[in-house]
């Protein structure tokens, strides 16, 4: 970036409030800027940010005007598909010749785009008629927008698309961080427009929140600390992990023998839950979005007259935002309304030698994040490959999984996609393709609006995206007609989430070695494979 | 998991049990009381052998919600059992006479020996395949083992140029490339013997007195890959026993229902009534 971009950027409202004497001499705010920021500009009903996307920056409009879209318009939207597309789908794949692979049906794809995919999943053409008919907010110069996302990583929850023509600053999310962490007005207005204008939805949609009335959750809301621990994407160094010195690479959120004032609600990231042995520390569970730490032993305090010291740190894997509650509030509201299985017991009472090391294996290689992991018990597979063939028969007839991956002991954990809690696959599909799929929590693609860019395989951090090329109906490969090479799209498991019975790979398992489960309690992943 | 007779197991067995009592005193009911007891045998078997190849239909059909693989296997096993014990009171013990009952009496002896050897080698191959070497998928075999002979291709033409030693070339040629050109040891590793290993390595060891000391370091880098190619063909071993099994037992299976047809109408035709 230019010097005159980045005096551009400093001269908006947003950033001419930062004082730039709080930085560091070795991290100026104009050396921030110009690693995590870009100028940006776009048409007239370009979309920006899309809905249920995993956006990781926040944009401030230099020049024009922008539309917040509260209802989604059609097209951008992704849906599961319904019975009978379930139906006719599970004859097709069932009926259909073996011999077909990754085959297309090309004048399909025109109905759906109506031209490129890429103009048809990134340009609203009657944005007029939107406007005219929907709700929708203008944002004009000098506003921000895109914050919450970028900060929480939460899908984000409107599209916004260009109504004139726009100039605007994207800053990456770790430069906001980086900001927050030096100008202290930032990082509360950032923390104030979290609360008055998300937190307190975002707590009403956990179950830890469900039986309280919006009132108390509001309350919670503005007397809870939002905290932020942690300075790198968990996933960024996955691949080289020093698993030696993991523990001291993570900051303590919450340290054991310290007073237990208050409980800890992960908004997002990871926390690895540990307890001294000896002079070490063990890991004795994890908490991922969503999940609270201190619950249990506030409870057993309570329970045994008074609250006393904490029993277990919380340290967090990569960033983690967390909201600190305090006791009282947890006491007197949250508490009361829980039911008995919501509180997940410690894992240090079953803690075997084996379970030991599986729990540090899922920690260590963060397959906490999956919502549907695939699990393979060694102790059973003999390799027959139905769970292979039955997945290809139900995906043109290629496995979208390879029936491999780490293992610790007889536990496996496949490469298939876990439909992650944290998906940063999602993060800078140009299209949008690839998305979330609220009624079903699933992670998948739409194939018409992939453009084959890679963007999503290469951001996986558990390499689960396949890149395939296609063949139309006759089984000739699809070629560019401007490139004249073979177009390729970008695959991966979708749970079967278009067919009757859901994932067919764990139903076509005849020896019961292989299972699609939520990593969310590693008890029940504990208990399945000592089965 | 871990022991043989689980509470599942047990329920299976003991239920396939009370049906091969039931059958059997049916069968030796059957004069007195029912028509033909061998027609009534018959035709259970008829019905238990359809049930059974449905099995495979079901393996083709995954995308539909018709029950899990797993509790199909455990019937399919059970009845497949249950199966064996029918075929013998159909048959009254004897032994058969004419050429075509021959040809269904041995396919069934084949699908009924080949089944229970799919059973002992599910128990058998998950073990197995844990005990040595990383579980490597069966397709990429071939793959891994050409990688593995070419890095230790690379590491001879080292050794002659960096070690100037014509003696690692030697055992190369001589033993080396033959052993890393093809899958090796089928039987020994079906047996879990481990003699051929132990001789490849002395020979291996053998050579180090003539070598130099970076030869030796060569020659660690060699064998490390050679060990390496034998944990492979010892899963390529067990593998293969996985897929192949099948490429009997099915087509066996498949065998018996025109024999079968033809059995029932034969019978029915001369009026036998049974065999
Ligand atoms: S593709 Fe990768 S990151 Fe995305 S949901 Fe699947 S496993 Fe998670
Ligand atoms: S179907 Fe089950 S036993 Fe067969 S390969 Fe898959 S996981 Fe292993």
């Amino acid at each position: 970036m230019s010097e005159a971009d980045i005096a551009l950027i400093l001269a908006q409202p947003f950033f001419a409030q930062i004082d730039t004497q709080a930085f560091p001499a070795q991290m100026p705010l104009a050396d921030i800027l110009s690693h995590d920021s870009r100028i940006v500009r776009y048409e007239p009903g370009e979309v920006i940010i899309r809905r249920g996307d995993y956006g990781n920056s926040l944009f401030a409009v230099v020049e024009g005007t922008v539309r917040v879209l509260l209802q989604s318009p059609r097209g951008l939207q992704r849906r599961a598909p319904g019975q009978w597309r379930r139906w006719s789908r599970a004859f097709a794949s069932t009926f259909g010749s073996r011999r077909r692979v990754e085959n297309r049906d090309l004048a399909r794809y025109q109905i759906q785009t109506g031209g490129t995919p890429r103009a048809a999943y990134t340009r609203i053409r009657d944005l007029d008629r939107i406007v005219a008919e929907t709700q929708t907010v203008p944002l004009g110069q000098g506003e921000i927008f895109g914050e919450i996302a970028a900060l929480t990583r939460q899908a984000r929850s409107a599209d916004v698309v260009a109504e004139t023509p726009v100039t605007a600053v994207e800053i990456r999310w770790q430069g906001i961080r980086d900001i927050r962490r030096f100008a202290r007005p930032v990082r509360d207005q950032l923390n104030d427009r979290y609360r008055d204008r998300t937190l307190a939805n975002t707590l009403a949609r956990e179950p830890l929140f469900a039986g309280l009335d919006a009132k108390v959750i509001e309350a919670i809301a503005s007397e809870s600390l939002i905290e932020t621990y942690g300075e790198e994407d968990w996933y960024l160094r996955l691949q080289k992990l020093d698993l030696a010195g993991r523990l001291e690479q993570e900051p303590v959120i919450v340290a054991e023998g310290h007073q237990l004032d208050d409980v800890l609600f992960i908004l997002s990231g990871f926390g690895r839950v540990t307890e001294t042995v000896e002079r070490g520390q063990r890991t004795i569970g994890y908490v991922r979005a969503g999940e609270a730490h201190g619950l249990r032993e506030l409870l057993e305090d309570l329970q045994s007259g008074g609250i006393g010291l904490r029993r277990t740190s919380l340290r967090a894997i990569g960033t983690v935002n967390v909201l600190r509650i305090p006791s009282t509030l947890v006491e007197h509201h949250i508490l009361p309304t829980l039911a008995p299985g919501q509180l997940r017991p410690q894992q240090k009472s079953r803690a075997g030698e084996d379970s030991q090391r599986r729990l540090d294996f899922i920690v260590d290689g963060r397959y906490m994040n999956g919502t549907a992991t695939m699990v393979i018990d060694l102790a059973r597979c003999t390799g027959c490959d139905d769970c292979v063939r039955a997945c290809a028969s139900a995906h043109d007839n290629n496995p979208r999984f390879v029936r491999h991956g780490h293992s610790e002991a007889n536990l496996m954990i496949a490469n298939a996609c876990m439909h992650c809690v944290d998906p940063v696959c999602l993060i800078g599909c140009p299209t949008g393709a690839i998305r979330r799929i609220e009624e079903t929590r699933t992670v998948a693609i739409n194939d018409a609006a992939c453009i084959g860019c890679q963007t999503c395989a290469n951001s996986c951090p558990y390499s689960n995206i396949r890149m395939v090329e296609i063949r139309d109906t006759a089984g000739k490969p699809v070629l560019d007609a401007d490139t004249n090479q073979p177009i390729i799209k970008a695959t991966k498991c979708d749970l079967c989430f278009d067919t009757p019975g859901g994932p067919s790979c764990e139903r076509a398992c005849p020896h019961d070695a292989l299972i699609r489960m939520d990593m969310q309690d590693p008890f029940s992943l504990l208990k399945w494979i000592e089965r | 998991m871990n022991s043989v007779l689980t509470r599942r197991r047990m329920i299976g067995l003991s239920a396939a049990a009370v049906l091969i009592a039931v059958l059997f005193y049916g069968a030796r009911l059957g004069p007195a009381a029912l028509a033909n007891s061998r027609e009534i045998t018959g035709w259970v078997l008829a019905g238990v052998s359809v049930f059974l190849l449905l099995f495979n239909v079901r393996k083709r059909i995954p995308a539909f919600p018709v029950g899990r693989g797993y509790y199909w296997l455990q019937l399919h096993i059970y009845l497949g059992l249950f199966s064996g014990a029918a075929f013998l009171a159909h048959s009254e013990w004897r032994l058969p006479t004419g050429v075509l009952d021959w040809c269904l009496w041995l396919v069934f002896a084949g699908v009924f020996v080949t089944g229970v050897f799919g059973i002992v080698l599910s128990r058998l191959v998950p073990s197995r395949l844990n005990a040595r070497g990383e579980r490597v998928i069966y397709e990429r075999i071939p793959a891994f083992r050409t990688q593995l002979a070419g890095e230790v291709e690379a590491l001879v033409l080292r050794a002659v140029q960096e070690a100037a030693s014509s003696t690692i070339a030697e055992l190369y040629v001589n033993r080396l490339l033959p052993f890393l050109s093809h899958s090796r040891n089928f039987w020994a590793h079906m047996l879990s013997a481990s003699d051929h290993r132990q001789a490849l390595q002395n020979e291996i060891h053998a050579v180090r007195r003539y070598l130099p000391a970076e030869g030796n370091a060569i020659l660690d880098e060699i064998e490390a890959r050679v060990l390496a190619k034998d944990d492979l063909d010892y899963q390529y071993t067990w593998q293969s026993l996985v897929k192949g099994w099948l490429l009997l037992h099915l087509p066996l299976s498949c065998a018996m229902i025109p024999l079968v047809v033809v059995h029932v109408v034969i019978n029915y035709a001369f009026g036998l009534g049974g065999m």
